[in-house]
């Protein structure tokens, strides 16, 4: 990138199952008002917008223009992107994008989904190509599971060690009061209890569907330091895509290799040699809980084979050496267009302090991930020290 | 060249959408038999249908206000789809400073810019849009 770009601020809703309390329009709203008033601006000093979701999830076509009076974008150069699950962390990408690249100073990044209000799994059934995969494919679940289940045979990690995942995102999610299932109590024995939906994966080893969204503010360095002390500096982004089917490439879950072009490109640009010691924090897109384990190889953390090990040594605990996800994950919260986003500004709460009580302490380098439809990947470093 | 292999299949996608506090007001106005506005606090526009967000500044909305239940024509057109012909109207309600779109059920040719126009409310009215049946001249 030419100039660098920081996030200075960050906005989201609490996340909840269903918002009947509002419309689209005005959810967004709500973390757009959240993450301007978060550090005093206005929607006056924002110079373009960009904004993401899922458009068929709602069966909303143009939804930028059905909120454009919602966000102040109005007479604005507003971009609209809509790539899967990965949306979230693309209007990040893009948003730092358009700041480094001199073509804006202050860009504002909206996303978010309204999953009540759609049939999620019709939807996400046009992922499959019409000719071999649409009429025999089971939804987002079904994949996970033959992806889970290909993981399993890969590595030999077992449904208690996926299940640990899903306490730690469970738990870690009662210290973030926008999260949507906080479970204080929660127990490996009662995640192996869960109802079977797709095996190997069980309800709770599952994410949540939710309704919420998320937005974050963009600035080139003078800006930035002129709108909060501490911004988070966008280091390093990087986007990977893999091919359509699934068949083609069957080790996709347990070696994700548009994760590794991914996290090894934003390693590269960052000068990070080994991610489980320089990176502090990580907030990563995990869609079931065998999906974070496999991530913490294809990321680099452990070894081949060794997922399960890490979270049996609890590595990734709130505690741990690289703590995963203290915002409880997409396990806890998942409002899909707008998830990918909150694990980017989640990773810059960690990096400017501003976490509250799940703030990991002294948090100088963060990663974020965005994944979608078991293909494509995004990758975000932000720091706290400039470049 | 053979013939092409086309594969017919039919995408069901079912939606719900909340309607809000502002929609809500204008739609439930509706099954009253009123017209219900929106005027920003901030540049003071008055919009109808009543909104939560003023389409001019983006400033949230204040309270909602019953409107004079008529208003003027600006612009219309005339279409004809598979015989059934209908003409569309841009209208302006009574103290607004936006307009909406309805059907006007008039003949086109004694349509007017500026004429008065007044709803005709369907016999049973639900919280819907269609709780005007059209527009027709005062």
């Amino acid at each position: 990138m030419g100039r660098t770009a920081a996030i200075v601020a960050v906005g989201q809703t609490d996340h909840v199952a269903r918002r009947l309390d509002v419309s689209i329009p005005e959810m967004v709203r709500e973390a757009v008002d959240r993450c301007l008033g978060s550090k005093d601006l206005n929607p006056g000093q924002v110079d373009a917008v960009v904004v993401g979701n899922m458009e068929l999830f709602e069966g909303i076509n143009f939804p930028e223009l059905w909120m454009a009076s919602a966000i102040g974008a109005a007479g604005k150069p507003l971009f609209k992107l809509n790539n899967g699950g990965t949306v979230g962390a693309s209007v990040a990408v893009a948003a730092a994008h358009l700041v480094a690249s001199g073509l804006y100073d202050v860009v504002l990044g909206i996303a978010y989904e309204k999953q009540s209000e759609g049939e999620t799994q019709s939807a996400i059934t046009t992922v499959g190509d019409p000719a071999w995969e649409r009429s025999v494919m089971a939804g987002a679940i079904g994949n996970f599971g033959v992806m889970a289940s290909t993981y399993v045979a890969e590595s030999g990690v077992t449904a208690e060690q996926a299940a640990k995942v899903a306490v730690k995102a469970r738990r870690n999610a009662c210290l973030n009061p926008h999260a949507h299932l906080k479970r204080p109590d929660i127990t490996v024995e009662e995640v192996l209890a869960s109802r079977m939906l797709a095996a190997p994966l069980r309800l709770l080893d599952m994410c949540p569907s939710s309704d919420g969204a998320c937005a974050v503010v963009m600035a080139t360095p003078d800006r930035a330091r002129e709108m909060t002390p501490r911004p988070a500096w966008v280091v390093a982004t990087e986007t990977a895509h893999d091919t359509q089917f699934m068949g083609d490439s069957p080790k996709r879950l347990a070696r994700m290799r548009s994760l590794i072009a991914a996290s090894d490109s934003v390693y590269s640009k960052a000068g990070i040699v080994d991610p489980r010691a320089e990176l502090d924090v990580a907030e990563i897109y995990e869609p079931a809980s065998y999906a974070e384990l496999a991530m913490y190889e294809s990321l680099r953390f452990c070894d081949w084979g060794e997922g399960g090990a890490l979270i049996d040594d609890g590595v990734t605990l709130m505690d741990g050496e690289l703590p995963v996800n203290p915002s409880g994950g997409v396990l806890s919260t998942n409002p899909v267009g707008a998830t990918a986003l909150i694990r980017v500004a989640e990773a810059a709460l960690q990096v400017m302090g501003e976490a509250g009580d799940h703030q990991i302490p002294g948090v100088e380098t963060a990663l974020a991930t965005g994944y979608g439809g078991n293909a494509w990947s995004e990758a975000v470093i932000v720091k706290g020290s400039a470049p | 060249m053979s013939e092409p292999t086309i594969l017919h299949q039919k995408i069901n996608l079912p939606y719900r959408y909340t309607a809000g506090e502002f929609h809500k007001a204008f739609l439930h106005g509706l099954a009253d038999r009123r017209i219900v506005g929106s005027r920003c606090p901030a540049c003071l526009m008055v919009a109808v249908p009543a909104r939560p967000f003023c389409p001019e500044c983006s400033a949230h909305s204040g309270e909602t206000m019953d409107m004079k239940p008529q208003g003027t024509l600006e612009t219309w057109s005339t279409v004809t789809i598979q015989g059934v012909t209908r003409t569309y109207g841009l209208i302006r309600i009574r103290g607004a400073d936006t307009v909406m779109l309805h059907i006007v059920d008039a003949e086109p040719s004694g349509l007017q810019a500026g004429m008065e126009l007044v709803p005709r409310w369907s016999p049973d009215p639900v919280p819907e849009i269609t709780a005007i049946a059209a527009f027709l001249p005062a």
